[in-house]
C-alpha cells in the first residue's frame, strides 16, 4: 500500500523572498558542484596518471601537477556548498529532512568520510616526494581517496531524488532501498561523466598560459597539455549524449510535466553538439593555433550548465508543488487548531508551564 | 513530531551532536580563532627582527591549523548542522527561519576565510620578500579577523537559543540578535580562543624546534606571554557570563528549587574557570621565567584543562536551556510551548504523519497464545505506545543506551514491574519533580499506551531502530484525527 | 650531605625553591592567619619591589633595551602577574578556613608565586640574531 504522507511544515514565515532563496540554490549549487567536479575529477586524472607514469616518469610529473590543484578545489568546493544547503533547508525543509532521517546513517557519514578522504588527499599530495620509493602506497592513498570521492556524490543523490517523491517515503528502508529508487544511478553516470570533462578544461586553464619556465619543468609541452585536456573534456562529454537522455527518461513522469522542462533540457542538448564539435576541433588543431576557443568553449559550457540547473529546479518544483500545496493546506488546518485550542484552555501563553 | 524519526538507540542522538560540536568549538577556537592571529604576529615579529626562525615557526604552525582546519574543522561545521536536522529537524528548521540572514551573511565570511585560509598558507614561500611579505602579514591579519568574526555571528545563535530575548514577542531578526547572553558568551569564547591557540602552540613548539636551539626557549616565551595576556580576559569573561546565566534562566524556570540546583552547577563553572585558568598561568609563568625547565609533557597539562574547561562550557550552554531547545519557544521535544494546548487534549499521535513500526522483538511482549483479536488490540495498544516514545522521549532518550529511559525508571522502580499505572502516574507529572523535563506533551489515553511501552521496555534490551534502518509508516488520515484511544487499527505498512 | 649540597649547587634555582618551600611550609605551621598575612605580604613587597627594580632596568637599558612593545610587555608582564596571583594565593591562605581546598590551594599558588618572582630569569631575552 502505497500512502502519500502529507506532514505539516515549520510554522514560521519564509525569511527571504523565494526567489533570492531560489538563486542562492541554483546559482551557488552550480558553482559548488563545478569545483566538487574539478576535486573528483582531478583526483581520478591525478592518480590515472600517476599509475602512467610507472612506466614513462613525465606522467608522474603531470600526475603531480593535476593533483596539487586539489587542495584548493575541494576547500572552495566545501565552502560553496553550505548556502544552498541553507537555501535547501529553507525552501523544502519537510522534503529535505524527510530525506535525511530517512538515510540517515549515510548522510550524517558524509562528515567522516570527507574528512578522511581529504585526509588521504593531503597525504597524497604533500607526500608525493617523500614516498618516491615506496609508489605502490603513494598510489593506493590516492586510489582510497578516489574510491571515497565517487562513494559520497551518491549519497547525495539519493537525498534530493527521495526529497522528491514522497509516495516513496513509506517504502523505504535505509539508504540502499532508496539508493535503488529509479533515476539515482543514470543521473549517479552523469555527474561522473562530467567530473573529467570539468577537469579536462580545467587542464586547458591551468597549462595555456603558463609560463615557459614551469613548462619546461613537467617536461611536456604546451600544446600536448592542452590537448590532453581536451581530450579528458571531450570523450566523457560524448558519452553524456547517452547517459543524459537515460537520466531524463528515468525520471518519473509528472502529471503535465511542464513544456518548460522539454524546452530547457532540449536547448541544453542543442548547446551541447554545439560545444562538442568545438571541442572537437580543437583536438584536431596544430600546436600553433590550439586552445584558441577555449573562452568560448567555457562559455557554452557556462550555458549548458546553467540550463541544466534551470532545468532540475523547474522540475524539482514541478514535483513537490501539489504536495506541498496539501502540506500548507495540513499546516493551516493544525495552526487554526492551535488557536483554538489555546483559546479554549484560556491561557493566552503558555497553558502548561510547570 | 512530523518528521520520521531519526534515532540512535545505543549511543544516543545528543551524543551525536555532542561529538561533532565540541570537536568543531575545539578546533574553531583553538585552531582557527585563536591561532591565526597568533601566527600572523609570529610573522609580523620575525619579518621585524629580520629572523627567519620566526618565519619557519609560524609556518609550520599554520600548515598544522591548515590541515586540521580544512578538513575536521570545516567538515564538522557542515557537521554540526547535519547532526541537528537529523535529530532535531524542527529545532534547526525554526532556527534558519529566524536566522536565516545571520547564516547567510556567516556563510559569506566563511568563504572569505577558506580563501584567505588558501591564500596565505599556499603564498606564505611565494610572497617572501619586501613589499610582498608585508602584503602577506597583513593576509594574516585580515583572516584572524575573518575567523573572529564567523564565531561572534554564531555565537548569537548560540545565544539565542538559550535566552531569545525579545525575539518573543517582535519576532525580528535584530531582536533575536540582540539576546542577553550574545555578549557575555562572546566575551568569554574570545580570549579562550586566544589563550587556547597559546597552549596548542607551546604543545606544537617542541615538535618543531629542536631542544638544543636556544630558539626554542625563546618561541616557548613568546607565545607564554601571549597566552598570559589573554588568560586575565578569561576568568572576566567568565564571570560576565556567569553573572548573566541565573537571569537568562529565570525565565526557563519557574521552579524555584531548580534554582538551587543550576547556581551548584554554575558555581562547578567558576570554580573550573578559575582551576583551569590557574593551571594554565603556571605552565605558562614556568614557560616565560624558565622554559628549558618545562618538561615537554607540561603542556600537556594546560591543554587538557583548556579542552576540558571549553566542553565544560558548552555542556553548562546546554544546561541552560533545559526543558526548552529554543528558549520559552520550543521544548527539548522539538514541540512548540503553543502546541501543548491542543496536543494534551487530542493526543500527539492525532496530528502524527508517521508511525514507527514495531521490531520482532516488541512484539514478543504480546504472546502469541492470545486470542487473535485481543492480540491484535495488544499490538496497536503498543504500537501508539511506541510511537508516543518516539515522538516524544526519543530527541533525548534511549531505551537502555546512554541516557535510556531503562535505567532511570531502573534507579526508581527497581525490579518491581513497572506497570502503566506506575510509570503513567510518573511521567504525568515528573516536569515538577524533574524541572530539566519538558511536560508530557500528549493526553491521558496516550499516557497509558506509553506505559505500556515502557513496561515492554523491562524485557526487553534489543535496542530500537530508527526510520534510518527500518523505515517508517504513514498513520492513515481517518485514525490520526481520531484519537479516542480505542481505535484498535494499525498504522498502515507498507 | 654532600650529594645534598651538590644537588642544590648545580643549578641555582634549586635553593630558591628550596628555601621559599621551607619558608611557606613554616608559615603553614604556625596557623596564625595575622602572621600569615604579615610574612607574605612583606615577602611579597620585597620581592614585587626587587622585580621592579629589574624590569626597570631592563627597560631603560642602554643600546640592547626593551623598546618595542612585545619586549616591554615581556619585562613587565610576568612580574606582574605573579605579583597578582600571589595575592590571590595570599588571600585565600590567609581567610579560608584552614585545612580546606581553598587554603592549601591559596599556600600552594602563593609559595608558586612567590618562586616565580623571586628567581632570577636566566637569561635576558636574546636580542634575535639572523640566524
Amino acid at each position: 500500500m502505497n500512502q502519500i504522507p502529507v506532514p505539516r511544515d515549520i510554522p514560521l514565515p519564509m525569511p527571504a523572498p523565494e526567489p533570492l532563496l531560489v538563486v542562492v540554490l541554483v546559482f551557488f549549487f552550480l558553482l559548488h558542484i563545478a569545483f566538487v567536479n574539478f576535486m573528483v575529477g582531478g583526483a581520478l586524472i591525478s592518480v590515472w596518471y600517476e599509475i602512467k607514469g610507472l612506466k614513462d616518469r613525465r606522467y608522474d610529473r603531470l600526475a603531480y601537477e593535476v593533483a596539487s590543484t586539489i587542495t584548493a578545489n575541494k576547500s572552495i568546493a566545501v565552502v560553496l556548498g553550505v548556502g544552498p544547503l541553507l537555501a535547501i533547508n529553507t525552501l523544502y525543509t519537510v522534503y529535505f529532512y524527510t530525506a535525511n532521517a530517512l538515510t540517515g546513517t549515510f548522510w550524517i557519514s558524509i562528515v567522516p568520510l570527507v574528512v578522511v578522504a581529504f585526509l588521504l588527499t593531503y597525504a597524497h599530495k604533500y607526500l608525493w616526494h617523500a614516498m618516491e620509493g615506496r609508489k605502490a602506497l603513494h598510489i593506493a592513498i590516492g586510489a582510497a581517496s578516489c574510491l571515497i570521492f565517487l562513494f559520497i556524490p551518491l549519497i547525495f543523490l539519493t537525498n534530493v531524488n527521495l526529497m522528491l517523491f514522497p509516495e516513496k517515503w513509506g517504502t523505504v528502508q535505509g539508504f540502499f532501498s532508496a539508493l535503488l529508487l529509479p533515476n539515482v544511478l543514470p543521473r549517479y553516470a552523469h555527474f561522473l561523466l562530467a567530473c573529467p570533462a570539468m577537469t579536462g578544461l580545467l587542464m586547458v586553464w591551468l597549462f595555456r598560459r603558463r609560463s615557459e619556465a614551469s613548462l619546461a619543468d613537467t617536461g611536456w609541452r604546451r600544446d600536448e597539455l592542452v590537448r590532453a585536456g581536451y581530450r579528458w573534456a571531450l570523450w566523457p562529454t560524448v558519452g553524456q549524449f547517452l547517459v543524459g537522455p537515460v537520466a531524463l527518461l528515468t525520471l518519473p513522469t509528472l502529471q503535465g510535466t511542464p513544456a518548460t522542462l522539454m524546452g530547457i533540457f532540449g536547448l541544453a542538448i542543442l548547446v551541447s553538439i554545439w560545444m562538442t564539435l568545438m571541442m572537437f576541433v580543437e583536438t584536431r588543431r596544430p600546436a600553433a593555433r590550439i586552445g584558441g576557443s577555449f573562452v568560448s568553449i567555457c562559455g557554452l559550457m557556462v550555458v549548458v550548465l546553467g540550463l541544466m540547473g534551470a532545468g532540475r529546479h523547474v522540475y524539482r518544483e514541478a514535483a513537490v508543488a501539489p504536495h506541498r500545496e496539501l502540506v500548507r493546506a495540513k499546516t493551516a488546518d493544525y495552526m487554526r487548531r492551535v488557536d483554538e485550542a489555546n483559546r479554549a484552555a484560556g491561557a493566552a501563553q503558555s497553558p502548561v508551564r510547570p | 513530531m512530523d518528521f520520521p524519526v531519526f534515532h540512535l538507540d545505543v549511543f544516543g542522538n545528543r551524543g551525536l551532536i555532542a561529538v561533532i560540536a565540541v570537536l568543531h568549538v575545539l578546533i574553531n577556537h583553538g585552531l582557527a580563532v585563536g591561532m591565526m592571529p597568533l601566527v600572523a604576529c609570529m610573522e609580523w615579529y620575525g619579518h621585524r627582527k629580520q629572523d627567519p626562525r620566526w618565519d619557519r615557526l609560524a609556518y609550520r604552525i599554520l600548515f598544522v591549523s591548515f590541515l586540521v582546519t580544512t578538513t575536521v574543522g570545516a567538515l564538522t561545521g557542515v557537521g554540526i548542522w547535519l547532526s541537528v536536522s537529523l535529530v532535531n529537524p524542527y529545532s534547526i528548521g525554526s532556527l534558519i527561519r529566524v536566522f536565516f540572514w545571520a547564516w547567510f551573511v556567516e556563510w559569506l565570511v566563511f568563504i572569505t576565510e577558506v580563501c584567505l585560509i588558501l591564500a596565505y598558507t599556499l603564498t606564505w614561500k611565494s610572497w617572501s620578500e619586501g613589499a610582498a611579505k608585508r602584503r602577506h602579514i597583513r593576509l594574516g591579519f585580515a583572516l584572524g579577523l575573518f575567523s573572529w568574526i564567523t564565531m561572534a555571528i554564531i555565537v548569537s545563535i548560540l545565544g539565542f537559543m538559550m535566552d531569545p530575548g525579545n525575539w518573543l514577542s517582535e519576532s525580528t531578526l535584530l531582536a533575536g540578535f540582540s539576546n542577553p547572553v550574545y555578549l557575555p558568551q562572546l566575551a568569554f569564547r574570545t580570549p579562550l580562543a586566544a589563550s587556547m591557540a597559546g597552549i596548542i602552540a607551546l604543545f606544537l613548539i617542541p615538535f618543531f624546534v629542536r631542544r638544543d636551539d636556544p630558539f626554542r626557549n625563546e618561541a616557548t616565551r613568546a607565545v607564554g606571554i601571549w597566552t598570559l595576556l589573554f588568560a586575565p580576559f578569561v576568568v572576566a569573561g567568565g564571570y560576565w557570563y556567569y553573572s548573566v546565566v541565573p537571569a537568562a534562566m529565570k525565565d526557563n524556570l519557574a521552579v524555584s528549587t531548580l534554582t538551587l540546583q543550576f547556581s551548584g552547577w554554575l558555581d562547578d563553572f567558576l570554580w573550573i574557570v578559575l582551576a583551569t585558568v590557574v593551571a594554565i598561568l603556571v605552565i605558562v609563568q614556568i614557560a616565560i621565567k624558565r622554559p628549558g625547565l618545562l618538561p615537554r609533557i607540561a603542556t600537556v597539562v594546560p591543554l587538557v584543562a583548556i579542552l576540558w574547561l571549553t566542553g565544560h562550557f558548552e555542556r553548562v550552554r546546554e544546561f541552560i536551556r533545559k526543558p526548552y531547545i529554543i528558549g520559552q519557544y520550543m521544548y527539548a521535544n522539538g514541540l512548540r510551548v503553543e502546541d501543548y494546548a491542543l496536543l494534551q487534549r487530542d493526543g500527539v499521535l492525532a496530528y502524527a504523519t508517521y508511525s514507527n513500526p514495531l521490531t520482532e522483538a516488541e512484539k514478543k511482549f504480546v504472546s502469541a497464545e492470545r486470542p487473535e483479536a485481543e492480540r491484535t488490540a495488544a499490538l496497536a495498544r503498543l504500537q501508539k505506545g511506541k510511537d508516543v516514545f518516539m515522538d516524544t522521549c526519543s530527541r533525548c532518550h534511549t531505551t537502555h543506551g546512554v541516557n535510556g529511559v531503562a535505567g532511570h525508571l531502573q534507579r526508581m522502580f527497581g525490579d518491581a514491574r513497572w506497570t502503566p499505572d506506575l510509570t503513567s502516574d510518573y511521567v504525568a507529572n515528573m516536569h515538577n519533580a524533574q524541572p530539566y523535563m519538558p511536560p508530557f506533551p500528549g493526553n491521558k489515553d496516550e499516557l497509558g499506551f506509553l506505559g505500556t511501552y515502557l513496561e515492554q521496555l523491562q524485557g526487553n534490551r534489543t535496542p530500537v531502530p530508527g526510520a534510518q534502518q527500518a523505515g517508517i509508516a504513514i498513520r492513515p488520515e481517518g485514525e490520526s484525527r481520531l484519537a479516542d484511544g480505542a481505535a484498535p487499527k494499525q498504522g498502515a505498512r507498507k | 650531605m654532600r650529594f645534598i649540597s651538590a644537588w642544590l649547587a648545580a643549578a641555582p634555582y634549586r635553593a630558591v625553591v628550596l628555601n621559599i618551600a621551607m619558608l611557606v611550609l613554616l608559615l603553614a605551621l604556625v596557623d596564625s592567619a595575622a602572621v600569615f598575612a604579615l610574612v607574605g605580604a612583606s615577602c611579597l613587597a620585597v620581592a614585587g619591589l626587587i622585580g621592579a627594580r629589574g624590569a626597570l632596568r631592563a627597560s631603560f637599558d642602554r643600546g640592547g633595551g626593551a623598546r618595542a612593545a612585545f619586549d616591554r610587555v615581556l619585562v613587565w608582564l610576568p612580574g606582574a602577574a605573579a605579583l597578582t596571583l600571589g595575592a590571590v594565593g595570599l588571600h585565600l591562605a590567609v581567610t579560608a578556613p584552614p585545612g580546606s581546598t581553598l587554603h592549601l590551594a591559596g599556600v600552594v599558588l602563593f609559595g608558586f608565586e612567590l618562586v616565580m618572582l623571586a628567581l632570577p630569569a636566566d637569561e635576558k631575552p636574546t636580542p634575535a640574531k639572523a640566524a
